[in-house]
C-alpha cells in the first residue's frame, strides 16, 4: 500500500505493478509541476488541464521506460512538454490565452474568491505575452519551486539558459504589471 | 539572479482551486484505471499455496473421479458382480441351436431334423 511518505521510485514500482494508489499519489506529487509545464507551452488553463490528464495516463502507459524511477519527475515532465508542443501544433491551438477562456475557467471555479481570480487573470493575460520558454521557466522556477537544474531537465535547456530565460521573464512579466497597474 | 523582480505567481496555483484540483486528479485515475487494471492482471504472482493447489487440481480430480467409481463398484450387489453370462445361454435355446450359434455355423439337414424332436 502507497504511504505519503513512500519514495517516488517505490512509487514507480508499486505503480507498474497497478498499484492505484501508489499511482494517485504520483499523480498528487508532480501534478502541480507538469500543470506549469503545460501551461507555460500551451498558455491556456483549460488546454493545460487537457494535456496534464492525457500525459499522465500516457506516463501510466509507458511507465516500463522509465528506465530511473528516481528521476520519475523529468521523465514525466518531458512527456508533459512534448505532449503540449503537440497539442499545440497539431491541434491548431492557440498558444496564448484569451480573456473569454480565463472568464469561463472563473465561473468552473466558483470557491475561487473575486479578488484572486482578477489576479489570476491579470496574471494569465500577462504571461501570454512571455515566449513559450519563459513561461515554462518561469512556472517552474517561481511557481513549482524547482532548482534551475531540475528546470533545465524538465525542458531540455541548459541550466545557463534556464536562468536567462529566467531573468528575462521576470522582468518582462513585472514591467508589463507594473505598466497595466499604474495605467 | 535578482529576486527583486520576482512575480508572486501564487494566484496561478491550480491547488488553490480544491474542487478544480480534485477533478483534475479525478479525471486521471479514471482514464488510467483501464491500465491499472492491466498491469494487476499481468503482474499477479500466486501464493505457494495457490500455486500448489494448481499444480496438484488435476491429479486432485482425477483421483475424485476414481474414488467415486471404485465406490460405485464397490456399493452393487454381489449377485449383480456375478457374470451375466451371454446372449445364447440365456435365451434358454435348446442345445443343439446354442451350439450353432456359438460356432456360427450353419446347421446341416441332419442337425435341424434332430434338433426337431429337442424343439
Amino acid at each position: 500500500m502507497a504511504t505519503q511518505t513512500a519514495d517516488t521510485a517505490q512509487l514507480v514500482h508499486q505503480a507498474r505493478q497497478g498499484d492505484a494508489a501508489a499511482f494517485e499519489l504520483l499523480v498528487r506529487r508532480h501534478l502541480r509541476a507538469a500543470y506549469a509545464v503545460a501551461l507555460g507551452v500551451t498558455g491556456s488553463d483549460a488546454d493545460a488541464e487537457d494535456v496534464v490528464q492525457e500525459s499522465f495516463v500516457t506516463a501510466l502507459q509507458r511507465l516500463d521506460d522509465c528506465r530511473d524511477p528516481q528521476r520519475f519527475s523529468a521523465w514525466l515532465m518531458r512527456i508533459v512538454r512534448n505532449r503540449s508542443l503537440n497539442y499545440v501544433r497539431d491541434e491548431g491551438r492557440r498558444s496564448a490565452l484569451s480573456l473569454d477562456d480565463v472568464t469561463v475557467r472563473s465561473k468552473d471555479s466558483p470557491s475561487l474568491d473575486a479578488e484572486r481570480s482578477q489576479l489570476r487573470e491579470h496574471l494569465m493575460e500577462e504571461i501570454e505575452h512571455l515566449t513559450r520558454l519563459q513561461r515554462g521557466v518561469l512556472l517552474l522556477h517561481d511557481l513549482e519551486g524547482y532548482r534551475h537544474r531540475e528546470v533545465a531537465e524538465a525542458l531540455g535547456i541548459s541550466e545557463v539558459s534556464s536562468r536567462v530565460h529566467l531573468l528575462a521573464a521576470r522582468r518582462a512579466l513585472k514591467a508589463r504589471l507594473t505598466g497595466r497597474y499604474s495605467a | 539572479m535578482s529576486d527583486s523582480d520576482r512575480v508572486d505567481l501564487r494566484a496561478l496555483d491550480p491547488r488553490l482551486d480544491s474542487e478544480r484540483w480534485e477533478r483534475m486528479v479525478r479525471g486521471i485515475m479514471r482514464r488510467s484505471s483501464e491500465e491499472l487494471l492491466r498491469r494487476r492482471a499481468r503482474t499477479y504472482t500466486p501464493t505457494p499455496i495457490e500455486g500448489l493447489v494448481a499444480m496438484l487440481r488435476p491429479a486432485l480430480a482425477a483421483a475424485a473421479v476414481l474414488t467415486v467409481a471404485s465406490m460405485a463398484a464397490l456399493s452393487r450387489p454381489v449377485a449383480e458382480a456375478t457374470h451375466p453370462g451371454s446372449f445364447v445361454e440365456s435365451s434358454r435355446l435348446p442345445e443343439p441351436v446354442t451350439i450353432w450359434l456359438e460356432d456360427g455355423s450353419p446347421p446341416t439337414a441332419t442337425d435341424l431334423y434332430v434338433s426337431n424332436g429337442d424343439l
